[in-house]
């Protein structure tokens, strides 16, 4: 069951990679889909990540008692100064160790 | 006349860089892989079926918290959707290269690979051997995804939960999406997704992944026409 799950969505990928490849897709999108498009990294992305951080077992977590919020305040700014992946990664976990330790 | 195997080096040291990225996401996706119930040979095969490193994650995840099987299938190709944006916009560059090139090429497209071989085919357009640039950058990508993948599941059982590895994942995202957001288009985008979390974090089968992306993209188009930003940006 996994295995065919595992290769229908990988059909599915390759599908959307190759479909503009083929002369039966125009080359060019409309300006709103190109739009659309470039939002959807960004948009499902994001929808992790604030799921990632406030979300436990289907449903909000309690906030005064989530330290992943402020390793995610940390790893933000982070971000907004390095711009690193690796950075963000290497500095942000250990971010969240400290809080996990001194609030525990 | 640049030769193909100085268009593959090229692509091969324009991805370099990336790896560094790749290697540690490929390595959390293997011990998340295993951790959410997958066996080992699904988790390390799945680097080559699906070769979409996001969606492999949500994949296991979901597969962790027994997702029905169409919204499961729906957040891969949801996830998975940017990637008819990546072959629109090369497709300029590569249709009239033969079928199994395109096919080739096709496999190989994922963001990071994408990302170089583009910068590359604007700045020459007309190089014969471009199509050897993006089979460099993206077998490159392939190949330490493989090993990166490899030693996750590898090494899975060794890594204390304490670690709270799982905690990489919305770090790698949001040093991904962030620097992304130059516009009220992308504000509009992550602050209607980010409400829509919260509202629908209730819901059965995850359902709120999907509600929230489509509204997020939703709102996110909608400014941009109504401020007339539409396009590539």
């Amino acid at each position: 069951m996994i295995w065919a799950l595992i290769i229908i969505s990988g059909l599915i990928t390759f599908a959307m990679r190759f479909v503009f490849l083929t002369p039966v897709m125009p080359a060019k999108l409309s300006p709103a889909a190109t739009t659309a498009m470039r939002l959807v990294p960004i948009a499902v992305l994001w929808t992790i990540v604030v799921a990632e951080i406030f979300l436990s077992n289907g449903a909000v977590a309690d906030i005064t008692s989530n330290t992943r919020i402020l390793a995610a305040i940390g790893a933000a700014f982070i971000v907004w100064r390095t711009k690193s992946v690796i950075l963000t990664i290497g500095l942000g976990l250990p971010l969240l160790w400290a809080a996990n330790y001194l609030l525990a | 006349m640049i030769s193909r195997w100085d268009e593959f080096r090229q692509g091969v040291r324009d991805g370099l860089p990336l790896q560094l990225g790749i290697l540690p996401f490929g390595a959390v996706f293997g011990v998340l892989g295993v951790e959410s119930g997958l066996t080992p040979a699904q988790t390390f095969f799945m680097s080559s079926l699906l070769f979409a490193g996001t969606s492999q994650i949500i994949f296991a995840q979901l597969v962790a918290i027994a997702t029905p099987i169409a919204i499961l299938l729906g957040s891969v190709a949801a996830l998975n959707a940017r990637h008819l944006l990546y072959s629109a916009s090369i497709s300029e560059y590569i249709r009239d290269k033969p079928l199994k090139w395109r096919i080739l090429l096709a496999y190989l497209l994922t963001d990071e690979a994408y990302a170089v071989s583009i910068l590359r085919y604007q700045k020459r357009p007309h190089n014969p051997m471009m199509h050897y640039h993006l089979l460099g950058s993206g077998l490159l990508l392939w190949s330490v995804w493989q090993i990166a993948t490899l030693v996750g599941v590898l090494a899975g059982n060794a890594i204390p939960e304490e670690m709270a590895l799982g905690f990489v994942i919305p770090l790698i995202f949001m040093a991904i999406t962030l620097p992304l957001i130059k516009s009220r288009v992308e504000v509009a985008t992550i602050a209607t997704s980010t409400a829509c979390v919260f509202a629908f974090a209730h819901l059965p089968y995850n359902l709120w992944l999907l509600i929230a992306a489509i509204a997020g993209i939703a709102a996110g188009t909608i400014t941009a026409v109504y401020f007339k930003q539409t396009g590539d940006a």
